[in-house]
C-alpha cells in the first residue's frame, strides 16, 4: 500500500477512527483496517486503536499520551531502604553519602513532577481546540493518575520524614528541610485533584446544555417550542424585560387599564413623589363686564324739608319714615336706614328749626328731634 | 456615576455584566449591597423589579405582561437562544470570559458546515437578511446582535474582530437550563 492510499484510507473510515479515538467501543469493523494497515488491534475479543496509531495521533495533535504515568519513585523508595539497612550492618560512610545523594534526586524528581502535573492541568483546562468529549476523556485520565499517586507521595514522606532519621545528624537536618519544601507538593496534588473533578463537573455540564440547546433550537425553528414559553410566561417577573430595548431609548412599557384610570395614576404618582400642597389662588380677571340695566333711587330731600317745615314734626324720624318718599326702599327693607340718612341731613340743615330731646327716644332707639 | 445613569443604563433594557469594561463603574457600583438596594427601591416604586445573578444585573417588569409585551419578550428571548445555540455548536467550550474572533468564526462555520449543515439553519433562522447565501453577512449580523444585547463586547475599541463574552450569556444559558425538554 502506498502511502496516498493509506491516507484515503483513513479519511474513508474517519469516523468510525474518531469514535474509537473518543473511547467507544467498535463493534462491526471493516477488514481493511486490521488486515491491510494496523489501525486497529483485537485486544480480548474487542477492537481498539493499535498503540502505533494513537502514538501517531497523540504526536500530531500535540497531546500528551493519556497512559503517561507520573514517577511514583517506588523504585527510588526500596533502594533507599536497602542503603538504610546495609549502612545499619556496615556503617560505612560512603552508603551514607549515597543515601544523602539518593534523597536529593528524590527530592529534586518530586518538584519537577509536580511542575508536570501543573503544567497538564494547565494543558487541559486551557485548551480549546480538542472536542468536549476528548477533552473529558483526558481529564478524567489524568485525574486518575493524580489519585494514584496520593498513595505513593504518603509513602515516600514517610520513608523521608521518619524511616531515614536517626541514622546522621548531618542527614537528619537535610531530611527536615526537604519535609518543609514538600509540603507544598502534598497539598498541590490535592488541589490539582480538585481543580480537574471542577473541570470535568463545569465541561460536562457544558456537553448537556449544547445538547439542550440544541434540541431547544430545533423546536423554536419547527415554531413547538412551547417549554421554552411557558417557562418564560410563568417567571416573567424574574426574567429581563426586554421590551423596545434601543441604545436611546428607555424601558417602554404599555399601561394597563387601571393604570390609566386616574385616580389610581395619582396614587402611583403620589407613591413615587412627595408632592408638596400648595395654595391655590386663581387670578380673577375680568377685562369685559356685561352691562345691566339698573334703577337708580334718589330722595327728593328739598320735598321732605318743605313738608316738615310745613307739618312743624314732633318726631322728626317717625315723620320722615312714614313719608311718602320713602315708600320706594320698602320693598328692599332698606326703608329705616334711608330715613336715618335723611335724618341727620335734616338735622344739620336746619339746626336752628330744631330741638333735640335730651334723654327722649323714639320707638327705633333715636333721639327724638322736634321741629319748632 | 450616579444612581440616576445607573438607572438610565438599566432603564434601556441592559444586562450589566461584572465582567465588562464598558460597564465596569455601574457593575461595580451595584456590588454593593446598599446601592443595590437603593436602585432597587427606587425600580420597585415604578413597576420593576431589580435582579442580580451569578455576575450580571437586570431589571423585569413585576405585573402581568401585556400581549404586545409577551410577543417582544418571546422573540427577543428566542433570538438570543438561537445566537448562543449557533455560537455552542461551533465553540461547544464557549462561556463566560472566553474570547471569540470574528474571522476565526468564519473560518469555523466553513469547516463545521462541511460536517454538519445544521448549523446553516442557525445561522438563517436567525438572520433576517434575505439573500440566505450572504453566510458573512448573516454572521455579521449575529455578532452586531449580541455585541448590542451586551452578550459579548469589543476587547478594545480599535479592534473590530476580537470580542469578549460576557457573565450575561448565562443568563440565556440559565434559561436553557432550566427548560425541561424531555428528552434527556
Amino acid at each position: 500500500m502506498k502511502h496516498i492510499e493509506l491516507i484515503e484510507l483513513i479519511y474513508k473510515h474517519r469516523d468510525l477512527i474518531d469514535d474509537a479515538f473518543k473511547g467507544e467501543k467498535i463493534k462491526h469493523l471493516p477488514s481493511e483496517l486490521i488486515d491491510d494497515v494496523a489501525v486497529f488491534q483485537k485486544v480480548a475479543k474487542q477492537y481498539e486503536l493499535s498503540d502505533s496509531y494513537t502514538q501517531f495521533a497523540n504526536a500530531m495533535l500535540k497531546r500528551v499520551d493519556a497512559n503517561y504515568t507520573f514517577g511514583d519513585y517506588n523504585e527510588e523508595i526500596k533502594l533507599l531502604m536497602k542503603r538504610k539497612s546495609d549502612f545499619l550492618i556496615s556503617g560505612e560512610k560512603e552508603i551514607l553519602q549515597r543515601i544523602k545523594e539518593l534523597v536529593r534526586i528524590l527530592y529534586k524528581k518530586i518538584e519537577q513532577r509536580d511542575i508536570l502535573i501543573n503544567a497538564r492541568v494547565n494543558d487541559i483546562v486551557n485548551d480549546n481546540e480538542l472536542s468536549i468529549e476528548l477533552i473529558i476523556k483526558d481529564a478524567r485520565d489524568v485525574n486518575e493518575r493524580i489519585e494514584e499517586l496520593i498513595e505513593a507521595h504518603a509513602e515516600n514522606i514517610k520513608v523521608l520524614g521518619k524511616e531515614l532519621r536517626g541514622l546522621d545528624e548531618e542527614l537528619d537536618e537535610m531530611l527536615v528541610d526537604i519535609g518543609l519544601d514538600m509540603l507544598p507538593f502534598s497539598e498541590n496534588i490535592h488541589l490539582y485533584i480538585k481543580r480537574l473533578s471542577d473541570f470535568i463537573l463545569r465541561t460536562e455540564k457544558r456537553k448537556l446544555q449544547n445538547k439542550k440547546i440544541s434540541s431547544l433550537f430545533n423546536k423554536i425553528s419547527k415554531e413547538a417550542d412551547y417549554e421554552l414559553k411557558a417557562l418564560l410566561l410563568s417567571n416573567h417577573q424574574i426574567y429581563m424585560h426586554t421590551v423596545k430595548e434601543r441604545k436611546t431609548g428607555l424601558v417602554k412599557h404599555v399601561p394597563s387599564k387601571m393604570e390609566l384610570k386616574k385616580t389610581s395614576f395619582l396614587n402611583l404618582l403620589s407613591c413615587t413623589l412627595k408632592i408638596k400642597k400648595t395654595e391655590r389662588r386663581a387670578i380673577v380677571d375680568r377685562p369685559y363686564q356685561v352691562s345691566k340695566t339698573s334703577e337708580l333711587k334718589a330722595i327728593r330731600l328739598e320735598l321732605i324739608q318743605q313738608d316738615a317745615l310745613r307739618d312743624k314734626p314732633q318726631d322728626l324720624y317717625s315723620y320722615i319714615l312714614g313719608h311718602a318718599e320713602l315708600d320706594k326702599f320698602k320693598e328692599d327693607k332698606l326703608d329705616k336706614s334711608y330715613a336715618f340718612k335723611v335724618y341727620l341731613t335734616v338735622v344739620q340743615n336746619n339746626r336752628e328749626n330744631i330741638v333735640l330731646m335730651d334723654e327722649k327716644y323714639n320707638n327705633n332707639n333715636i333721639k327724638v328731634a322736634k321741629w319748632i | 456615576m450616579d444612581i440616576a445613569k445607573v438607572f438610565e443604563t438599566l432603564s434601556e433594557g441592559k444586562i450589566i455584566s461584572a465582567n465588562s469594561s464598558q460597564h465596569s463603574d455601574i457593575a461595580n457600583m451595584l456590588l454593593t449591597d446598599s446601592f443595590f438596594d437603593e436602585v432597587n427601591e427606587l425600580v420597585n416604586q415604578i413597576g420593576y423589579r431589580l435582579n442580580k445573578e451569578g455576575g450580571y444585573f437586570y431589571i423585569s417588569k413585576k405585573k402581568k405582561l401585556t400581549a404586545q409585551e409577551q410577543q417582544a419578550f418571546l422573540s427577543k428571548n428566542r433570538d438570543l437562544i438561537v445566537a448562543i445555540a449557533f455560537l455552542r455548536h461551533l465553540y461547544p467550550r464557549i462561556d463566560r470570559g472566553s474570547t471569540v474572533s470574528f474571522v476565526d468564526t468564519v473560518v469555523t462555520y466553513g469547516n463545521a458546515k462541511r460536517d454538519d449543515s445544521s448549523i446553516k439553519d442557525k445561522l438563517t433562522y436567525f438572520s433576517w437578511i434575505r439573500n440566505k447565501d450572504d453566510e458573512k453577512g448573516m454572521m455579521e449580523q449575529l455578532f452586531k446582535h449580541l455585541e448590542d444585547r451586551n452578550v459579548i463586547e469589543k476587547v478594545q475599541n480599535s479592534n473590530t474582530d476580537k470580542y469578549k463574552v460576557l457573565d450575561s450569556i448565562n443568563y440565556y444559558l440559565s434559561i436553557v437550563d432550566s427548560i425541561e425538554t424531555g428528552e434527556e
